[in-house]
């Protein structure tokens, strides 16, 4: 990797405005529909913050008329909050059992029950995201998007592998999505794709090893030609890669506005990178789906830049009732929104190419697979549902559901008006909003 | 203890009485039944069962079985029948047989990745097109053989029946248990087959290293690789995912460009001298381990000619073709497919592959590879003079940093914190990579200069260089260099007494004396305690006294809780007898102004104090210990866990260990010509 000019000066501007450190600086055009048949394609992102939140701080109260006044941890929407939905009530009965972490995240979006094991035999859903990414994920370059701030360790923990508290996106019951951490990285697979094409020996090397792999499959056992399948599928997908690519190269962003390489020491600009690519991924029309797991659950990250909370986010999670704990946990809350509300300001600056805000055909999802953390409660989960004005995604309000009610019933909804013709999903028959 | 409750006491007097009965038959047998009314009976019976746990229903369905092949059996096993050991294998035989016809009827060929249909639900289509989804959740069988294999663990290793139960089964009694209990808990078919398995980082590394003379750090590059009972090698854990591929692809181009670049490497890959389709063919056979098909190598000189028309230039159709190696699944996966007239046996070549993997961490080499082209490896003892070759050749070294320092966890050491306030010391960057490499060169001493593998227990001596002699307070070294140092006393001596794995088992804060009896317990027995139930709190963060309670005392309070103690008791004493050393393995005294108190009970009455009294007591349990090493050595081998159908070939092992004075070579040994080595279906042979 060569020292590209820029890098020092984009580092620089990092660590002088920490809000914006990255988009602003790219010449983003009005997004632009790649396939001709979407003329005006609908987007979905969800938002996952582990270790859950306190319910006293998160719950807001009704302003009477069906919206609400926010709650501490809601503050930061500030002007946003008329395009900000709260939703209660929902929950993943599938997560009420097992353990308290790694149950619950991994069939987040799933809403299937994972199957108790260190690793040697995965078993969750298909998740939400990927479900729309198997369906519609052809239309842009990238059929979706996976990022994350942590590397799996992947071991196993309670009896789980840490595998589950790590993927919130599956694409099969048995094949967790590998999710991108590094942003330089993630950058690569959205913008350089067509790179992978400039090897013109490159579609005869891949058929070359498509053929190893038939010659080979062919000898293996049934579980060793699951295995093949696995190596086959991810040829084929980079072959469709390199070909929309190719297709569908975006002159507009220029490969040498990477972002730095390797993770980045400081995670508030770690996250902050993470959410401008999700803006640009979007505004460029490279991908139309995303998912982003701010922290692997049960992160102990100590949270020292936020005022008083220098501990470990998982340790403050488990208060035990106390003030010294519930106060630092609430601001990582509050902190936690805060970057979500970047992500939607960001949105709605960018233009969706027909003079209409790129939020407004977004539907963006912040949630935690918790309530109280003290408890691992699986009841009443966080839920933000926020832009989607144009796809009559309910804007501003409190929607207050039964206990208990499906959260896959939201799953549904956006699943139904991303355009995947679905109607059932999990344990949900009917879409909640 | 016995509950009054009728309708179980009657239930469960049927199922003694019929199992009583069939086993009677069989002399010994009715050992069995005795043993697990008396041992778990009390508790583990009818509707009512602690836990949930009826240990009696587990026998019950396999009675009537048990009752015809008992009398078919019984004029050829009566005689034999009389030790605990082999009455007890006899006796579990005709349970299993029962319950594997129950299994096979079970077992539905599991689809994977099926892209479900959109128009429906597609998590319950997965579901409906995934038997095993289904099953997961109340197929009886799999419950009643998940539970079988409970057992087996938990009376393995001692915590059932509870330390503080009435009356404990003695060393015959228990192995007869857990015979009778493994025998409950048959394999599925083709559970005992290793999978496909993706190169790890480091054997990526070291073979493309070995193959082309290019290093690519993967490391830098690829995901951490799945760990899974404790290794990174197990297979099922590891598939290819489309971003994966993608890092692949870049690999394969950059490794191409890599070996065109520099005149050796590129000779080496293709020889001027040798006619092309020659070259590829033999590039092939030594990147993928074996003779390559004509078609693989057909393939390759297609594509050097469509590309060299294509391009006008034989240096980007080399590159193609070496691309098309190392993006080859014939490559990047270990598959193992047996040979063509005996498909349960591995062919030579996969043998090369499973002994080079294991002690070189790399491909085969080529005198490894001409062995196997001969037959050599497949006869009888055919491994043994190899792999001396292969420990010799780098002095046990990549054996130690895969095997050793996955099994013994000092890998985790590099990647160990401990706070910087209270332990100064860690700003020394030297000094974790000085415990790594202690622990290394001590592994690596002892499979190199083929000591007991009990010296792993304990040792007189060890590895150190100037910082570590000093950490340690041993007599002066000089230099960065690790020499042989001999120990002055018990306090080193032995991986219990290694910075490695005493920082590795604690808390930034403080030790933890939980996970330093777990890592015990699970890494040199092979006795991992379960998980702790959900919803049990936690201890604090760091070790300063709590009002009038020190840590201690607080942990000993959690534990009187009946659920925790079964486990604890056992792991705790084991981790107390080592808090002499600090969280940086540094010993002490005393803490926070009190001594250290390394004195604990074993759950038997026995007592630990320190970390010598530890030592004699694991050296005492001197069989565990080699079984424990066969089983993780096979697991990291072979690509899977050992199974309870294992037990009775780990036992072998042991034995043939112990014959040989427990040497590490007559280990070595005894794993390598063991069916679980050399077969890849050992349920076939």
């Amino acid at each position: 990797m060569t020292q590209r000019p820029d890098r020092r000066l984009f580092l620089r501007g990092l660590g002088a405005t920490m809000a914006l450190p990255w988009l602003e600086s790219c010449s983003v055009a009005p997004a632009r529909p790649t396939a001709e048949r979407d003329e005006r394609p609908a987007r979905m992102v969800v938002v996952v913050m582990p270790n859950g939140a306190l319910p006293s701080a998160w719950k807001p109260a009704s302003d009477g008329q069906g919206g609400y006044v926010p709650s501490f941890a809601l503050t930061p929407l500030g002007a946003l909050q008329p395009q900000v939905s709260v939703l209660t009530g929902l929950a993943n009965r599938q997560s009420f059992d097992g353990d308290g972490h790694y149950a619950k995240v991994a069939p987040l979006l799933t809403g299937k029950k994972v199957r108790r094991t260190g690793g040697r035999d995965l078993q969750n859903g298909v998740s939400m995201d990927q479900l729309a990414a198997q369906a519609r994920g052809d239309r842009t370059p990238l059929p979706s998007l996976e990022l994350g701030c942590d590397p799996i360790y992947p071991v196993e923990d309670m009896g789980y592998s840490t595998v589950y508290g790590g993927t919130i996106a599956w694409s099969a019951p048995d094949r967790p999505c590998t999710k991108e951490i590094v942003p330089q990285r993630a950058f690569d697979r959205l913008f350089r794709a067509h790179e992978l094409a400039a090897d013109p020996v490159r579609p005869s090397v891949l058929d070359v090893v498509k053929a190893d792999a038939d010659r080979l499959r062919r000898r293996l056992s049934r579980r060793d030609q699951d295995r093949l399948g696995e190596y086959q599928d991810s040829v084929r997908a980079l072959e469709r890669r390199i070909a929309a690519a190719v297709a569908n190269r975006r002159a507009d962003v220029d490969p040498a506005q990477a972002p730095p390489d390797g993770v980045p020491a400081d995670y508030p600009t770690h996250v902050a990178l993470m959410f401008d690519l999700i803006a640009l991924a979007f505004a460029t029309d490279t991908t139309r789906i995303a998912t982003f797991l701010m922290a692997n659950e049960v992160s102990g990250r100590p949270f020292g830049f936020v005022e008083g909370c220098g501990g470990g986010f998982h340790e403050y999670s488990h208060h035990e009732g106390k003030e010294s704990k519930q106060e630092p946990y609430r601001r990582i809350t509050r902190w936690h929104v805060a970057q979500f509300a970047t992500l939607l300001e960001r949105l709605q600056r960018v233009d969706d190419g027909h003079g209409a805000r790129l939020l407004d055909r977004t539907m963006a999802v912040f949630c935690s697979p918790m309530s109280d953390g003290n408890a691992h409660s699986p009841h009443d989960l966080p839920v933000l549902l926020a832009g989607g004005g144009a796809l009559t995604v309910p804007q501003g309000r409190l929607i207050s559901s039964p206990k208990d009610t499906p959260l896959c019933r939201l799953w549904l909804a956006m699943l139904q008006r991303f355009g995947v013709g679905v109607d059932r999903f999990a344990d949900a028959a009917a879409p909640l909003v | 203890m016995l509950r009054a409750c009728s309708f179980a006491a009657v239930a469960c007097a049927f199922a003694i009485v019929a199992m009583g009965q069939s086993l009677r038959a069989q002399g010994a047998a009715a050992d069995v039944a005795a043993l697990v009314a008396t041992h778990c009976a009390s508790c583990h019976e009818g509707p009512d069962a602690e836990r949930g746990f009826d240990v009696m229903a587990l026998f019950a369905p396999a009675a009537g079985t048990l009752a015809m092949r008992a009398s078919a059996s019984n004029d050829s096993n009566t005689s034999s029948a009389s030790a605990g050991g082999n009455a007890a294998d006899q006796a579990a035989t005709s349970v299993r047989g029962a319950v594997d016809g129950a299994a096979k009827a079970n077992a539905v060929p599991r689809a994977r990745g099926a892209t479900p249909p959109h128009a429906v639900d597609a998590n319950d289509a997965a579901a409906a097109t995934d038997p095993a989804a289904a099953a997961t959740a109340a197929d009886p069988a799999t419950q009643r053989h998940e539970r079988a294999q409970t057992a087996l663990q938990r009376v393995r290793s001692r915590t059932m029946p509870p330390p503080d139960a009435d009356e404990q089964p003695d060393p015959a009694a228990r192995a007869a248990l857990v015979a009778a209990f493994a025998s409950l808990a048959p394999a599925e078919p083709g559970a005992r087959v290793a999978s496909a398995r993706r190169l790890t980082r480091l054997q990526f590394e070291r073979s493309v290293r070995d193959l082309v003379g290019v290093s690519w750090s993967a490391r830098d590059q690829l995901p951490e690789d799945p760990r899974v009972h404790g290794f990174d090698t197990i297979g099922d854990a590891s598939g290819v995912t489309p971003s994966l591929f993608e890092v692949y692809v870049r690999a394969a181009s950059a490794i191409a460009d890599a070996v065109l670049a520099d005149p050796q490497r590129r000779e080496r890959a293709f020889p001027a001298a040798m006619p092309r389709a020659d070259a590829i063919q033999q590039l092939l056979r030594r990147a993928f381990r074996r003779p390559p098909h004509d078609d693989e190598v057909a393939d390759r000189v297609a594509l050097f000619d469509d590309a060299s028309a294509a391009t006008g230039s034989d240096e980007r159709a080399l590159a193609a073709v070496l691309q098309s190696v190392f993006a080859s699944p014939a490559f990047l996966l270990r598959t193992e497919v047996g040979r063509v007239d005996a498909p349960a046996r591995l062919t030579d070549h996969e043998l090369a592959g499973r002994l080079s993997y294991l002690l070189a961490a790399s491909t085969p080499d080529d005198a490894l590879l001409a062995a196997a082209d001969r037959g050599e490896l497949s006869a009888p003892g055919g491994l043994a003079a190899p792999a001396r070759r292969l420990l010799a050749a780098d002095g046990g070294r990549a054996f130690a940093d895969d095997f050793g320092a996955q099994w013994l966890r000092f890998r985790d050491v590099l990647v160990a914190n401990a706070d910087f306030r209270r332990y100064p010391q860690i700003w020394n960057g030297a000094l974790r990579p000085a415990f790594y490499e202690e622990a290394a060169s001590f592994f690596a001493a002892v499979a190199r200069d083929d000591l007991s593998v009990l010296t792993l227990l304990d040792s007189d001596f060890t590895y150190a260089n100037q910082t570590l002699a000093k950490h340690y307070g041993l007599p002066p070294v000089a230099g960065d260099a690790f020499v042989r140092v001999a120990l002055p006393d018990r306090r080193r001596g032995g991986v219990l007494g290694m910075g490695a794995m005493l920082m590795v088992a604690s808390y930034p804060l403080r030790t933890s004396p939980v996970q330093r009896g777990r890592w015990i317990l699970d890494a040199l027995l092979d006795q991992t305690p379960p998980p702790p139930p959900p919803g049990v709190g936690s201890l604090p963060a760091e070790d300063t006294p709590k009002g009038d309670q020190s840590l201690r005392a607080q942990l000993e309070h959690h534990r009187s809780a009946r659920a925790c103690a079964s486990c604890h008791a056992h792991m705790d004493p084991l981790g107390f007898a080592l808090e002499n050393y600090d969280v940086l393995g540094q010993w002490r005294d005393e803490l926070h102004g009190q001594r250290v108190d390394a004195a604990a009970a074993l759950p038997d009455g026995g007592r630990l104090d320190g970390p010598g009294a530890l030592k004699d007591a694991l050296l005492a349990r001197g069989d565990e210990f080699v079984r424990a090493f066969a089983a993780r050595l096979l697991a990291f081998a072979i690509g899977r866990p050992m199974l309870p159908a294992d037990e009775a070939e780990l036992r072998r092992i042991v034995a043939a260990s112990a014959a040989g004075g427990h040497r590490f070579a007559a280990l070595l040994d005894a794993v390598l010509a063991s069916p679980l080595f050399v077969l890849r279906d050992p349920e076939a042979r």
